[in-house]
Formats: structure tokens, C-alpha cells, sequence
């Protein structure tokens, strides 16, 4: 035909970018499942302690600290990743590292000198991510008056992970405005904004069903406990009680304006 | 048809199935109204994944032909460029490096430039395109993963709805807290009620919490139906924590501090100094203030914002 074979520039060519997201699976949460007594974090933040070392984020690096005698408290070392780093976390063996436009993983063989072993592209630092065996949680949310994060979707995918190299999505479900997320055995909390927290039954991921929610519950995170449910926001501090199949509510303190 | 109508007719089919592509292929990209789903073969996304890039140079070789550059030419020139665009990456925030992207970057390179059956690298026709220059423009551009800056400073829509600002500007000097003060600043007080929580961690019984910029509050949480306040650090530009064996670590502006918990009340064990990155603006975060003269990383770190009224002629 005429117009493929001289206008298949344009053909070829003109693909129209509705949206300018990259993918969707982010860092991982910081809880730090392996190691005894050491304290549990909910979001992800610029500290976290793996062994005997204290890992923080700055200035575009990883600097190490040697916390083995806390008295003896030092700089131990530093490498550099790149300008845009956000997070850092660790599940237990290795470190990864949550940018604006990719996640890193580092290996600690050398504790005070972390050393790159891959890199993620198309990863945005924006949103959060949880996991439980060969599948991964992630809120993918519309951040209001966020360009980077901002996107016309506000939904909640689980992701088979069996195959770290190529993810793929086995379901998808629509939320209000979905943030910070936590898992408790065969549960899953996720803080929907002003919809409240969300509980879903994930025996089965790839039949994520939502299972209650708490109304009233406005929170941006949760950390799950052996049986309390911790969720947080800048305004307060709630607590659920979650054993036995419960979902109570158990207290909540209060910041004061 | 005329060839232009001819172009611009295929342009605009080429629009259509590239936005069809982004709906079937990358899917999430778009409305979940729209019930259509991801493919789930591999193969699917790195195709995916890898399209704009080989968009990207196909276009690159385009324009330099339509700019009467010659095939040989178009291909080096595309090579060149599409190579150092990927690697750049490496360096610079403007997307992520990708060996796949690099490799349809070459190959939309070497289709555009050689695949005479295509005639996509046609120096003959010198005279540019409007379509394909117009198409190849707007591709490139809505490829690109450049993010501009989430928070700009310059007056946005909404500001322009209000009256017009008066003619006096607020002009704001930032108030310091010296080191010595910073360094003599951590202190163990009564708990009292906290204005907002940020970080928040929990250590075997206790519940730890930073109220951002201010201290850290801790609660003995060992019955969570009633949690308890203990304590309240004093611990000016707090924002992240972190505990292993009943030590605390905190940073404190530029400051990492190591705080010991326990039956007794708690206490410091080691300040290292100047680890952080000194943020003129940490503690002005949520607030539009931009100081007019450059702050002085010398005379302490920033605890707030004062303003000095100046008129403007």
C-alpha cells in the first residue's frame, strides 16, 4: 500500500505518549525480618542498621557507621551512587538503595564499604512496596501536586516476584488513594487515605480480596506486629489488636496542634 | 491524495496505534476505566520498556535527513547520538541506564539509516516534512523521562486569580543555632504532648517516635491498649531513627547521636559530628520561604526564618 511504503516513517514513528510513568515496583519495606533486636520502622527512611553497622543516607552516599560499641561510635566508610537517592533498607542480607529514577542493591561482604551488585531502572522512589514470599505489594497512588509522582491511578497491584528479573502483575485493584502498607501473616493492611485502612486476605495473591476496612482509620503507614497492628500518621498514632482474626482497635495517641 | 495529506493521514494513524500500544501493551499508564490488561510475556516488556528508546533514534536519524544530511551521515549522526543519550543517563538524572535501551537505540538507528525498503532515510527529499518533523519532536519529547522539579518556585495559575500582590516584598534572614549550642543541646525531659510524628520505630517494648525537627518521644508500649509516655529527648532537626540492642541513633541536624534505653532513664553515649549534609531549609520545609541572602553554613544551622519587611521602589 502506498502509504505504508512511503510515509512508514510516520508509521513507525509516531507513537503518542499518553503518560510519562515508568514502572511501578519501588523499595522495600525496612523491617528488618532478620536480625534480633533491632527496632522496627514502618516507612522507609535514610537510616537502617544491618549487622554490626548503621547504613544512613547523604549526600548522595552510603556512609557507614561501626555500631558494634555504640560508645565507639564512627564513620566507617562511604561510597557514592548518585544525586537522587531517597531510601535505604535491607531484608536481612542485602541493602537496597531507593532513587528518583532507579533502586540499587548493594552488597555488605565488605560491611564498611558497601559495593553495588545491580541496579533497577524505570523505578521511582515514590512508591511503597511490601513482600511475602514470591509476591510483592505495591500502592501506586496519585500524589496531588506532585509531577513526579502524580499520576491518573490510584490502585493497589500484586506482583509475582519469582522471576526478580522480569516482575509481572497478577492483579490489580482500585483504591481511594493508597499509601503506606504492612503484612501479618496471611493479611495485608493498607492505608487508603480518607477511606480508611484497608484490611485483604492474601492466602491466596493472586485472589487478593479485601476483607474489612476501618473507616476512620486516616493514616499514611502501618507496621505490623506479632499481634498489633501500629498505623501512623502525622496526627496521631493508632493501634489494633490483630490476634486471633481480630482487627480492634486498641489505642491511639494524639498529636497535639 | 497529495503526499502531505498522505503524511499527515499517516501521522495521525501512527498516533492512533501508538496510543494504542500504550493501552494495550503498558497499560497501567493509563485510565483503569479501561478494562484492558498487561501482556505478561517477557519478551512483551522488554519491547516495552525499550520502545521509546528505539523511537527515539529512528526520529534522530529522521530529522537529520529531513535537514539534508545523507544517509551515511543521518546513521553516524543517530549512532552517536543515541549511544551518548544512554550513557549520559549513567550520570545524570534524566532516566536510567538500560543495555536494552542502548541496543533499540542501535537498531532503530540502523533501520532508519539502511533499510531501503522503508526509504526513511531518504536524502533526496531535502525539503523537511513538517509532519515528521512535527511527529519526531513530539515522540522524542514524550519519551523522555526529564521530571521537572515538583516544587517550582515560580507563581502558578492559581496565584494569578488573587489580587495582585502588594508592592512591599517579604524578604526573610535566617535565625541560627550555633554548634556549640547544637552540641550541648540533647537533653532528657518529662514527656509532654508532641505537635506532629514523623519517623516512628519500635524496640521490643517500647514505641519510639520523632516529632520532626523537635525530639524523639518515647512510650513504653508493652500493653498497646494503653501505651505509656516515658520520655521525652530533646533533640533539635530530628527527623530519622534507628535502634539495635537497645541503643537509639538519631541524627540531629548535621550531628548522628547514639542514646542508650534501657530500666534507666536514657542517656548519651557518642555525638559524631558533622556527618549530615547541612540543610539550610530543613526545618522550613513545608513553608515557601526562600532566603534572600545566601545562608552561612558557618554561623550554626538554620532553626527558622525571620522576616525583614523592604520596600520595593
Amino acid at each position: 500500500m502506498k502509504i505504508l511504503q512511503r510515509n512508514s516513517p510516520a508509521f513507525l514513528l509516531a507513537y503518542c505518549q499518553l503518560m510519562l510513568v515508568s514502572c511501578g515496583s519501588e523499595m522495600l519495606r525496612s523491617d528488618s525480618r532478620g536480625e534480633e533486636n533491632v527496632g522496627k520502622t514502618g516507612s522507609t527512611s535514610r537510616f537502617t542498621i544491618l549487622n554490626e553497622h548503621l547504613y544512613t543516607l547523604s549526600m548522595g552516599r552510603i556512609q557507614s557507621f561501626k555500631i558494634s560499641d555504640p560508645k565507639e561510635l564512627r564513620v566507617d566508610g562511604a561510597v557514592r551512587v548518585a544525586a537522587d537517592i531517597e531510601t535505604i533498607t535491607n531484608d536481612g542480607a542485602k541493602l537496597y538503595v531507593g532513587a528518583e529514577t532507579a533502586m540499587y542493591i548493594y552488597s555488605v561482604a565488605i560491611p564498611a564499604l558497601p559495593e553495588l551488585l545491580g541496579r533497577h531502572a524505570h523505578q521511582q522512589a515514590c512508591d511503597p512496596v511490601v513482600t511475602s514470599g514470591n509476591f510483592a505489594f505495591v500502592t501506586l497512588r496519585n500524589q496531588l501536586g506532585s509531577s513526579r509522582c502524580g499520576r491518573r491511578t490510584n490502585t493497589l497491584e500484586v506482583i509475582d516476584i519469582s522471576n526478580p528479573k522480569r516482575p509481572q502483575r497478577v492483579k490489580e485493584i482500585q483504591m481511594h488513594n493508597p499509601s503506606g502498607l504492612g503484612i501479618s501473616k496471611d493479611r495485608l493492611f493498607v492505608c487508603d487515605g480518607d477511606a480508611g485502612l484497608a484490611e485483604f486476605d492474601i492466602s491466596n495473591p493472586t485472589e487478593t480480596q479485601e476483607l474489612s476496612r476501618a473507616r476512620d482509620e486516616v493514616c499514611a503507614d502501618v507496621i505490623a506486629l506479632e499481634n498489633t497492628l501500629v498505623a501512623t500518621s502525622s496526627d496521631g498514632i493508632s493501634q489494633y489488636d490483630l490476634s486471633e482474626e481480630k482487627f480492634g482497635f486498641l489505642s491511639r495517641i494524639s498529636a497535639q496542634k | 491524495m497529495t503526499e502531505r495529506t498522505q503524511r499527515l493521514t499517516a501521522s495521525i494513524g501512527a498516533f492512533a496505534v501508538g496510543t494504542l500500544f500504550y493501552l494495550l501493551v503498558r497499560g497501567y499508564a493509563v485510565s483503569p476505566h479501561i478494562p484492558l490488561d498487561i501482556v505478561h510475556l517477557p519478551v512483551a516488556q522488554v519491547v516495552a520498556d525499550s520502545f521509546p528508546s528505539f523511537i527515539h533514534s529512528i526520529a534522530v536519524v529522521l530529522l537529520a535527513t529531513s535537514f539534508g544530511m545523507g544517509r551515511r551521515g543521518a546513521f553516524f549522526t543517530g549512532l552517536l547520538l543515541s549511544t551518548f543519550l544512554e550513557v549520559a543517563q549513567i550520570f545524570l538524572p534524566l532516566g536510567t541506564f538500560d543495555d536494552t535501551d542502548l541496543v533499540a537505540g542501535w537498531a532503530g538507528v540502523a533501520i532508519a539509516a539502511f533499510l531501503p525498503k522503508l526509504k526513511l532515510a531518504d536524502s533526496k527529499r531535502n525539503r523537511m516534512s513538517w509532519p515528521l518533523i512535527l511527529v519526531s519532536v513530539s515522540t522524542s519529547a514524550a519519551s523522555s523521562s526529564y521530571e521537572p522539579d515538583p516544587n517550582p518556585t515560580f507563581p502558578k495559575k492559581s496565584d494569578r486569580q488573587r489580587p495582585y500582590p502588594p508592592l512591599i516584598r517579604e524578604e526573610y534572614e535566617p535565625t541560627y543555632m550555633s554548634y556549640a549550642e547544637l552540641r550541648n543541646s540533647f537533653k532528657v525531659e518529662a514527656p509532654r504532648a508532641a505537635g506532629e510524628f514523623g519517623k516512628i520505630l519500635i524496640l521490643g517494648k517500647r514505641l519510639i517516635v520523632s516529632e520532626p525537627n523537635v525530639g524523639v518521644h518515647i512510650f513504653d508500649n508493652s500493653n498497646p491498649a494503653q501505651p505509656k509516655a516515658e520520655y521525652f529527648l530533646n533533640l533539635p532537626g530530628n527527623v530519622d531513627l534507628a535502634a539495635k540492642d537497645n541503643v537509639l541513633y538519631a541524627d540531629s541536624f548535621v550531628d548522628l547521636v547514639a542514646i542508650q534505653l534501657g530500666d534507666a532513664p536514657p542517656k548519651l553515649l557518642k555525638r559524631v559530628e558533622d556527618v549530615f549534609r547541612w540543610n539550610a531549609y530543613q526545618v522550613l520545609k513545608n513553608e515557601k520561604i526562600r532566603f534572600t541572602q545566601r545562608p552561612r553554613m558557618e554561623l550554626g544551622v538554620v532553626i527558622g526564618a525571620r522576616s525583614i519587611k523592604e520596600n520595593s521602589k
